[in-house]
């Protein structure tokens, strides 16, 4: 199948359950919303050594926020809803507390919520009160610009990791150029999330290495420079190649953000655009490009 | 399925629903709701004698009380799950230590509305009388949740010894609003009385205006308004009418009553004194 001039392969992306929390966070402005959720989004890469995978979500008018302020929706997805309450203990408390004029809200309902606001009220030193608006409880912490807000219990949904697309391009330069477009496609797309810094991934990894110390390493076969050392699978007239590896929060999302990053990445200089997988022996989500395709771009 | 009782026109005493469970009343049939029995004045009387019965197949239940509403005391005692409407005015003890299911009032309602209530929602489309949330005579613990929502005035003693849950007073209240309050929020969006907080251990008062407060509350400068702001957001969405000054203007904070525990706190848009 070829998109503008672009083969797409007729490969899968194999993908995995995780699990993700998502944050409505606030302040004065929407820069310091902005600024506070990509913070605590931080060194949030890769599941492999950040154990949490982020990525900012859409911009909320302060019409839309439970405060009246403008907000900023930030995803974080990991492995186990333990790991999970971990980092969104960790992020909320050392980065959305901090953060100028912020307060942080839960964004998701769900028959799973952890303590997050009930742990970080502590931090008031016995000047902390509560609040109750129906069901929920927000924890109001003193802090030297007011009061920092917190709900005291966020959600845990199940939804999908691992999606992912390799952009096999000419040079360095327009292959950049498709990754970023394909990334931003990823982040115009509801419930989805593109973690790698700007959403693209230069250093794509096997799940092995001849260390063994090291769970993963580089994925020689789409490195350019090693093209004559082992079986690539670089095109002829290829000199590199981009990862995206993109999380959701349903399987559909995942296959949506999937179908609009390549129809993104089809650009001048771009040779082919394929995906990785284990062979489906480990992920149950198999996204098949050319279904994806047919599914969400009505592409024959 | 909508029931509706109407006061029969002979009525002039007050009648007492206390045990009545409206929750009840909606899985049984109308010979068996006719021979619930109620207090008129001091007599017993099969509920039949003194309401006339009417259903209506509906895709929503409820329990619609209609005619001399106003002697209806102890409406909703216990209330659940269910609801309940009130096409006039309403007696007093309206919602009495209900948990849960929703009072709606067409009229306004007598003293004692939804005292000692632990959850489910109260609304007063006209006011409310003396100790609306508060606690029964000689208790120390109050109203326990739920919310109340009168959008006209209050009287006496709002939120006495309230523990938890919200009332909001669309107009004034009386003096001594949130008296020996224990936690909880009040918002007065008019004036608030004289001696309001008075022993309030924790919680919140919000008044829109006020012209003294007592010398064992101690200014605290400028509130934020970021809890605030949640509640009036979420009023303004059940339609509940709020002027949008109230996001706009900064609010005085005191803490008090420093006689009691100092952990409570008054906020005040407009002090005049």
């Amino acid at each position: 199948m070829y998109l503008n001039n672009v083969l797409i392969d007729d490969t899968f992306a194999e993908a995995f359950p995780m699990v993700y929390s998502r944050l409505i966070i606030t302040a004065d402005t929407s820069r310091l919303a902005s600024l506070a959720a990509q913070s605590a989004g931080g060194l949030a890469i890769s599941i492999i050594g950040c154990a949490c995978e982020s990525g900012l979500g859409e911009m909320i008018s302060y019409k839309n926020t439970p405060d009246g302020r403008p907000g900023q929706v930030l995803y974080l997805f990991s492995y186990s809803a333990e790991k999970l309450e971990e980092h969104l203990l960790t992020r909320i408390g050392q980065a959305i507390l901090p953060s100028a004029t912020s307060a942080c809200f839960n964004g998701l309902e769900s028959n799973q919520m952890v303590s997050v606001g009930g742990k970080l009220r502590y931090f008031g030193d016995g000047y902390q009160s509560s609040k109750m608006l129906g069901k929920r409880r927000f924890w109001r912490i003193p802090v030297a610009d007011g009061e920092f807000v917190v709900d005291e219990s966020f959600g845990i949904g199940e939804g999908v990791g691992g999606g992912n697309l390799i952009i096999l391009g000419k040079d360095r330069v327009c292959t950049l150029e498709a990754a970023e477009a394909a990334a931003q496609a990823v982040r115009d797309t509801t419930g989805a999330i593109a973690p790698f810094p700007g959403g693209v991934c230069r250093s794509p990894s096997k799940p092995r290495s001849k260390y063994h110390f090291l769970r993963a390493s580089t994925n020689d076969v789409f490195c350019p420079t090693l093209r004559s050392r082992v079986t690539t699978q670089l095109p002829v007239d290829a000199n590199a190649a981009y990862e995206l590896v993109i999380d959701g929060t349903t399987e559909a999302s995942v296959g949506k953000a999937m179908a609009a990053a390549i129809r993104a990445a089809c650009l001048p200089g771009i040779i082919q655009i394929t995906a990785g997988n284990y062979g489906g022996k480990l992920g149950p989500y198999h996204l098949y490009l050319h279904q994806l395709l047919k599914e969400y771009l009505e592409c024959v | 399925m909508r029931i509706m009782l109407k006061t029969r026109p002979d009525v002039k005493l007050p009648i007492d629903l206390s045990m009545v469970h409206m929750d009840d009343i909606m899985h049984l049939s109308i010979k068996e709701i006719d021979h619930l029995r109620v207090m008129t004045g001091s007599q017993s009387a099969n509920l039949g004698d003194v309401f006339s019965l009417t259903c209506q197949p509906t895709s929503d239940d409820a329990v619609i009380l209609a005619g001399a509403t106003g002697l209806v005391q102890a409406a909703g005692q216990q209330l659940h799950t269910a609801k309940l409407v009130i096409d006039g005015n309403a007696g007093c003890y309206t919602g009495q230590e209900m948990s849960g299911g929703q009072i709606e009032i067409l009229g306004n309602a007598d003293d004692c509305l939804g005292i000692s209530m632990k959850g489910g929602m109260i609304s007063v489309s006209g006011d409310a009388g003396d100790w609306c949330g508060a606690a029964k005579a000689g208790e120390n613990k109050g109203m326990e949740g739920g919310t109340i929502l009168v959008k006209g005035n209050s009287g006496k003693e709002t939120g006495a010894a309230m523990c938890r849950g919200l009332v909001v007073i669309g107009g004034n209240c009386d003096p001594y609003t949130g008296a020996r309050m224990n936690a909880g929020t009040i918002l007065c969006l008019g004036y608030m009385g004289e001696n309001a907080g008075v022993g309030m251990k924790r919680g919140s008062l919000v008044a829109g205006y006020s012209s003294s407060l007592l010398p064992a509350f101690r200014s605290a400068g400028h509130a934020d308004p970021t809890w605030l702001h949640i509640y009036l957001n979420w009023l303004k969405s059940t339609s509940f009418p709020v002027s949008p000054s109230w996001w706009q203007n900064k609010i005085l904070r005191f803490t008090g009553d420093h006689l009691v525990s100092g952990k409570g706190e008054i906020l005040v848009y407009e002090f005049n004194e």
